[in-house]
């Protein structure tokens, strides 16, 4: 999906201007920005392709939507890995679909990825993900408040 | 195999609709026209065919039902995509299909007839 149209920017920086994924976010993703091309027809057949995504929250979670429209689930991973949330999903080659090769190539066969560095708060235990209607649904619980405080005993010599 | 990207020969749309992403391509019976709409509920989708246009329009409503967005990539609102079709099209017989947030729009050929003697009364 494209990520933005050019009349959606103005909502977009606002959408941006409280987002505390950013910092992390950011400076994340433009490590693999070379590697990573967004949009589905022009990238070369090595490269995954970039998965676009919404995040929002309430009061218990933070919510990801990653658009991964026309797979299977089976071909979707999710893990967490030192703070590191990440999404990869890849569209096989299915014999049923021999004879549409053309779709898959332009619809965008191959390998997607899409990586997040998570906030502190988040409860890895409780990580939740389905797929549904083309989309990726992962809900990230919040720590309890006290749950991520622990005390040192100081111990004598 | 040809894909054909009819889109690009349509200037034609307008800019406050975000632009949905489909691709055409060639199949034995006609053309197929597949479009992403991942979240997009099937109410929320629109076809049209009329002489020489087809029209997809769909309604992505925000990701998030409840609790707050803070970050958006993904198209949201109104969504269009329009072709010109070629005369060739059986608009009759145009078929539709959603499934896993992909529609996928069948558009077979007109059976080809040779020439046709024509009886003068």
């Amino acid at each position: 999906m494209k990520p933005v149209k050019r009349s959606d920017e103005k909502r977009m920086d606002v959408a941006r201007r409280y987002d505390p994924f950013r910092d992390f976010f950011d400076e994340f993703e433009s490590m693999f920005e070379d590697f990573f091309r967004p949009g589905l027809v022009s990238r070369t057949e090595d490269s995954p392709a970039l998965i676009h995504a919404d995040i929002g929250e309430d009061d218990e979670k933070y919510m990801v939507r990653a658009a991964l429209p026309g797979m299977d689930e089976k071909n979707i991973k999710v893990s967490v890995e030192d703070g590191v949330l990440s999404i990869q999903a890849e569209r096989k080659e299915e014999e049923s679909e021999e004879k549409k090769g053309y779709f898959r190539r332009e619809i965008g066969y191959g390998r997607y990825e899409r990586r997040f560095r998570l906030p502190d708060n988040v409860n890895l235990d409780k990580v939740d993900a389905r797929y549904k209607n083309g989309i990726l649904d992962i809900d990230l619980p919040k720590k309890e408040k006290g749950m991520s405080k622990k005390e040192i005993k100081v111990k004598g010599a | 195999m040809t894909v054909i990207a009819l889109n690009r020969c349509y200037p034609g749309i307008r800019e406050k609709e975000a632009e949905i992403e489909a691709v055409v391509g060639q199949t034995d019976e006609g053309f197929e026209v597949r479009a992403a709409l991942p979240g997009v509920d099937k109410e929320k989708i629109t076809l049209f065919v009329d002489s020489g246009r087809l029209v997809i329009k769909a309604l992505r409503e925000s990701s998030f039902a409840q609790g707050r967005e803070i970050r958006r990539e993904l198209a949201q609102g109104e969504m269009k995509k329009e072709y010109y079709l070629p005369e060739s099209v059986d608009v009759d017989n145009v078929s539709a299909r959603f499934e896993n947030g992909i529609l996928s729009v069948r558009l077979p050929l007109r059976q080809q007839s040779g020439p046709r003697a024509v009886s003068i009364e």
